[in-house]
This record gives structure tokens, sequence and C-alpha cells, in this order.
């Protein structure tokens, strides 16, 4: 395996040749006379670039010889700053409302639905759930969620069969060009016995035993929400983070950024969606809110 | 040396491999093209102190990996009024197998993407990657085994079959 990313880091660096730069000279040109105009775009500074393009012409990146025009480079930047490695942290985050205790609901019957051998794509999130996003069903099962040592989840020795899907997620207002708003898991697992409800009482325990955890680099502090009133029980988790900058570096105001996981049960299966952010931005509680929704939908179409 | 010269033989000398880092962290060419020109506009401005930088294409590449990560903050006005105006874009269709690894590359945190790149494009050690983001040895270590591990899991099913679909 290694070597496909090798294979695929040269295709890239191949394909990077098709790239165009301006040659030095054009450059420094074009730096000097950036420093004598306004920082920020205006109409005349876009007919400017206008007619730069029309008159320019542009050397491949991969050429032996670069020796060519790019518009001028306009641009409201700051300056850099130094070094900072950016960091996998949400962004705003708003304070999420107290909730009630979860519902209690009775077990799944024992005489439920035989342990299916696969999850069928139905039953999880689909792409018409998440309309622009980038979608993929995973070769394997995601596994539960970090919180900290002392979490146990006994049940997943129940577990039936399983799936998850992966989504680089853009909410129904992103353009498909945009960045994307967060990713996203959805897993969906069926288990023998009680061994779903099992898992939901374990998730609430592990917010209660690890009211704060490492995950990667990160301290994380997880909250329950309590239920989101979905299938037959259900629960909302924030998991958040001290906010960073676009820099990757911690704005320091004490600013937290969250990102959640929602589980829902469904008789003997439980849908997990696990939101985890996208570079510095974290999630919106309406969308996590809402694919919570939407994959519980999906679980009772097929296990209700 | 003059100064210009000094810089015109480094941008010639860096640019090319410096496009490749941009294209691996934005995943788009022409974005990486907006970013690296900025990044080394930026050199040239603080010329001196740059060239006396113990390492100015390390230099370079933090200013770019920053770009990237907030490119859309700090780059949209200017990118989208450049878009506008329709300038060239890169020469030709991308190739189907940097595609492929720029999409895998999107779906990791920027720090891992950021030091798989530094790896593979610049063949750096992990002490090097470190010691040019500022993390430590155990944390790089940390990225670059994931970021090989979920690399493998997206790049293995797609470049041996081009079409991904949700199978029921």
């Amino acid at each position: 395996m290694p070597n496909e990313v090798e294979r695929a880091f040269a295709a890239l660096s191949s394909d990077a040749d098709r790239g165009l730069l301006l040659s030095g000279p054009e450059l420094r040109r074009q730096a000097g006379r950036r420093r004598s105009r306004a920082a920020v775009v205006t109409a005349g500074a876009t007919a400017a670039l206008a007619a730069a393009a029309i008159g320019g012409g542009f050397a491949l990146a991969g050429g032996p010889d670069q020796r060519t025009v790019l518009p001028p480079a306009v641009s409201a930047s700051p300056a850099p700053a130094t070094t900072a490695p950016p960091t996998p942290t949400p962004s705003v985050t708003t304070k999420p409302p107290v909730s009630s205790a979860p519902p209690s609901s009775p077990p799944p019957s024992s005489t439920g639905p035989a342990i299916p051998k696969s999850i069928p794509g139905r039953a999880l999130l689909t792409k018409d759930d998440v309309g622009n996003s980038e979608f993929k069903r995973l070769d394997e099962t995601r596994e539960v969620p970090e919180f900290c040592a002392k979490a146990k989840f006994p049940s997943q020795k129940q577990v039936g069969a399983g799936a998850s899907v992966f989504v680089v997620y853009r909410g129904p207002k992103t353009p498909a060009e945009n960045v994307p708003d967060d990713t996203i898991y959805d897993t969906v697992t069926v288990y023998r016995g009680e061994g779903a409800q099992d898992y939901l009482a374990e998730l609430r325990a592990a917010v209660d035993v690890c009211p704060t955890g490492k995950i990667g680099d990160l301290e994380a502090r997880f909250e329950s929400l309590g239920s989101l009133g979905l299938g037959d029980e259900s629960l909302l988790i924030e998991r958040s983070y001290e906010a960073r900058g676009g820099d990757g570096e911690p704005t320091g105001d004490g600013e937290r950024t969250a990102t959640y996981i929602a589980a829902v049960r469904v008789n003997d299966a439980v849908t997990l969606v696990d939101s985890r952010g996208y570079e510095n931005w974290g999630t919106e509680r309406s969308a996590i809110e809402s694919l919570a929704r939407a994959a519980t939908k999906r679980l009772q179409g097929w296990r209700g | 040396m003059r100064e210009a010269d000094s810089f015109d033989e480094f941008y010639r000398e860096t640019s090319a491999r410096i496009l490749r880092y941009g294209y691996a962290l934005t995943g788009d060419l022409a974005e990486a093209q907006d970013v690296v020109q900025e990044a080394y506009t930026r050199a040239w401005r603080h010329w001196r102190a740059v060239a006396a930088h113990p390492a100015p294409e390390g230099w370079v590449r933090l200013t770019v990996a920053r770009l990237c990560t907030d490119r859309w903050r700090r780059l949209s006005g200017w990118r989208s009024a450049v878009r506008r105006a329709g300038p060239p874009e890169p020469v030709g269709p991308p190739g189907e197998d940097a595609v492929v690894l720029t999409a895998a590359l999107r779906r990791l945190p920027a720090p891992i993407r950021q030091a798989i790149a530094l790896h593979y494009l610049f063949d750096m050690s992990v002490a090097d990657i470190a010691a040019e983001v500022g993390s430590p040895v155990g944390t790089v270590t940390s990225r670059l085994t994931r970021g090989r591990a979920e690399l493998a899991t997206i790049l293995a099913p797609a470049l041996r079959t081009p079409e991904v679909s949700d199978a029921e």
C-alpha cells in the first residue's frame, strides 16, 4: 500500500507540471506594483485583472523556462506570520441548551428479526440525504467513538452486523465547489440480545465518566445534551475543543468549538452519526440534528 | 550576488516543487498557483530576512501551508475577483490518479495532510517535519501513521475501481 501512496504522489507531481507560474522577474515586478495599491479588491482592480489576463502569457510550472505574466496579484491578505501549523479543530460554537433525560423504551423483543449478514446501503445515510457532499461506503465498520480510558463498551461483544459510510459534508446551502462544511461518519450496527440498549446506556455512562478525554492531540470535553426524541431512544453528545483560528493557533479567548455524536436506537439496531469537523471548523448543531433525523428514517425504513 | 538575482535563482530552483506541495494541500491546481505566487511575493518582500533564514524553502512552505489552511478567509476577495476576470486555468485536464489522491488528501485534517505531503513530496524525515511544523516528533509520527492508514483505506479501492458506489 505505501507503494500506491508513492505512486499517487508521483502522479500528482507530474500533474502539477500543468500549473502556470510567473517568471521570477515578473513576480518581483508585480510585487512592487502591489505595494502601492489599495489592499482591497475594487471594481477597478477587477477590470485591471481582466485586462492583464487577456494580455498575459503563462509558463508551465514544469517547463524549463518560466517567462510569463500573471494578472496583478491584488490581495486583501495580511502579511504572513511565522510558523504555526494548522490544527484540526472546529470553529465557532454555540452553547447548547440543557436537555432532558433520555426517554426509556422497552428493550427489543428477543423474538425480533434475525441478525442480518450485512447492512444494506438504504439503512444508512445515502447520497440523497447529503446533497452536494462526497459520499463513500467504508470497507470496515467504524469502532465506537473515543472518550477516555474509563469508558467501556461490552455491548460490542453483541455486535451482529455493522456498516459505516463517510460523508465529506456540504450543507444544503453550500455550493458543490465550496470547501466542505464538515466530515461525518454514519454507522449502523445490529446487536444480539440487548446489545443495542446496552450500547446507548454505555454511551451515556461514557460521558459521565469522561467529562474530558484526549482525542489525538486535542483535549476534548464531553457533555450529554440528552435525547433527540428519535427512534426508540436517542442521545446527543457534544464533544468540544478549545477554539482555534484559521492559522491553527488557539484563539485564547475561552471560546470552544464543537462536534457531535448522535446515537439513535431502533429496535435491535443503532445508527450513530459522528461529526468530526473540517479542518478548524466545527459542526452546526442544526446540521447534526438534521442528519440524525435522516439517519433514523433510513434505519426505521429497514429495521423499524 | 544582487538580491534580485538570488531571489530569481531561488524561485527558479524551488517553485515547481512548492507548486506540487500547494497542489497536495489545496487539491486544486489553480488554487495552488494563486497560493504559491502569493507566498513567493511575500518572500520577495521580506527577501533579506528570508534569504538569511536557515531554510528559505521551509519558510515558503510554511507560508504556503498557512495560506492553504486559511485560504478562503485570506484570499477569497482576491480570488473571486480573479475568477470573475477569467485568468487562464492550468493547462489540460487533471490526471486521474492525481484527482484520486487530491480527493483523498482533502479528507485528511490539515496537519496530517501537511505531514504526509512533506514526507512524500520532499522526502523529509519525521524529525525534519517536526522541526518545520513546530510539533513534537511523536505527534508527527502519529500524524504520518494515521495519514498513511487513511490514505490506504481511501486509495486502495479507489485506484482499483475508478467509480465508488454505495453498495446496497
